[in-house]
Formats: structure tokens, sequence, C-alpha cells
């Protein structure tokens, strides 16, 4: 049976502790190796998954009783699927939609990540960076969608493998 | 840092056997990169090219790389 006849998904909720997203990004990256014996490939997703995750407990609002993300990593040997969802409020939103509309005035991925470390050691501002989704567009080549029903954020990222 | 400033010495970071690193450690190595050019000490920075996503990361940071020589980057085969 080729590897091309397995669908894979992975669909947990998260505590939004930060030692998680090291915890999760080794299961998601050793579940993928298990399965497809792509190094590149698992150690992309796993950035990606990293990322996303480290994103949702940064930039989460955290004041509720529900403490918990979730987290779905689904696809295939070619693609996969990077799906994230926290509790946000309307300017966080916006805050995420602004860097992805910031990148798509670029002329790709890499152009954009270049400027963002350009404009990072231009600034002592912390919340300048965003480094983390641009980095997921360029080095992960994902298409990033964000998607908000209120008050969660949903952010996907379509990976090619 | 300091030392190195004033014994006239180079920096030489190594990430060749690193398997994950995250954004806040990029944004971090930005500053390091900007403090060792202010303190004109030379700083090089080897990775493992073989690695895709190491390559990316480190390759991206040749846009802080200029004529004074102050910034290497070198890329190496790691077996």
């Amino acid at each position: 049976m080729s590897d091309r006849e397995f669908g894979f998904e992975i669909d947990v909720p998260v505590r939004n502790e930060w030692e998680n997203v090291a915890l999760l990004v080794t299961s998601v990256q050793n579940c993928f190796n298990a399965m497809f014996s792509d190094v590149e490939g698992s150690q992309t997703v796993a950035m990606v998954t990293g990322e996303l995750l480290e994103n949702a407990i940064k930039y989460g609002i955290w004041t509720g009783t529900d403490q918990h993300l979730r987290l779905r990593v689904r696809g295939r040997s070619k693609k996969a699927f990077v799906t994230v969802e926290n509790p946000a409020g309307p300017a966080e939103v916006a805050d995420l939609r602004r860097t992805l509309q910031w990148m798509d005035g670029h002329e790709n991925a890499e152009a954009a990540f270049r400027a963002r470390l350009l404009a990072i050691a231009q600034t002592a501002d912390p919340d300048v960076s965003k480094l983390g989704i641009v980095r997921v567009a360029y080095q992960g080549r994902a298409v990033i969608k964000a998607e908000f029903v209120e008050p969660v954020l949903r952010v996907t990222a379509e990976v090619e493998l | 840092m300091s030392a190195a400033a004033e014994n006239s010495a180079m920096i030489r970071l190594h990430f060749e056997t690193i398997e994950h690193m995250n954004s806040s450690t990029i944004t971090a190595i930005i500053q390091i990169v900007q403090e060792a050019r202010a303190r004109g000490i030379t700083l090089e920075i080897v990775f493992d090219a073989t690695k895709n996503w190491q390559k990316l990361s480190f390759e991206a940071l040749a846009v802080f790389v200029k004529d004074d020589g102050l910034l290497r980057l070198v890329g190496e085969r790691v077996s």
C-alpha cells in the first residue's frame, strides 16, 4: 500500500500552556515521520504547527473560563492543513488580517519574510514582529486563511509538501 | 559579546545540530547580529544547508550581510 492511499488527521484540544507547544510539535513530527518517512515534510508541518500554536497562545484572549485552543492537522502525503482555533477579539483578528494583507503586498512569501527581518532590526517594539505567520507562509510554502466567528479565530495553513 | 569586543575576537554561532527553531529565536538572532555589528565584532553563523528549514531560515539573514564583512553565513553539510 503506497503512502498516497493514506490520509491522516489529528484533532485535539490543547491547554494554552507554552510547554504544550514543544510537546505537540514533536508529536506531529513523529506522527508524520511514522506515516510518510518524509523528514522535510514532517519538519515543515511541525514548524507550521508550532508557529500557529504560539500565535494562538500569545494573541488569544484567555480571560474566559475555557483555557483551551484546538489543533487540527490533516491531509495526505502531498498536502497538509494545519488549523488552530483560539478565542480572540476583533482587534486581534484585524491585526492578523493586516499582517496577511501586508504579505500579499510583496512579490512572494520570501520577499515578505526578508522584509520582515529588516523591519524587526529597525525597531525594539516586539509587536512589530509577527514573524511567525510570515515564516509559515515562506518556509511552509503555505496559503494562510483566517476566519472569525466570534469569539473563535480559526487560522488554517494549507501546506504543500 | 563584551569579551569578544575587548579581545578583537570573532563570534561563531553553531546551529547545525538544532532540529527546531521558532520565530522568536530568529528575532533573537537578529538582535545578536545588530549588537555584534554595532560593536564591530565579526559574527559567523554556521548552519546545516542540507536541512531545508535551516537553509531557508539562515540564508534569509543575508539581508544583513554588508560589505563590512562583519556577518558571515556559512552553510555546512553535517553528516
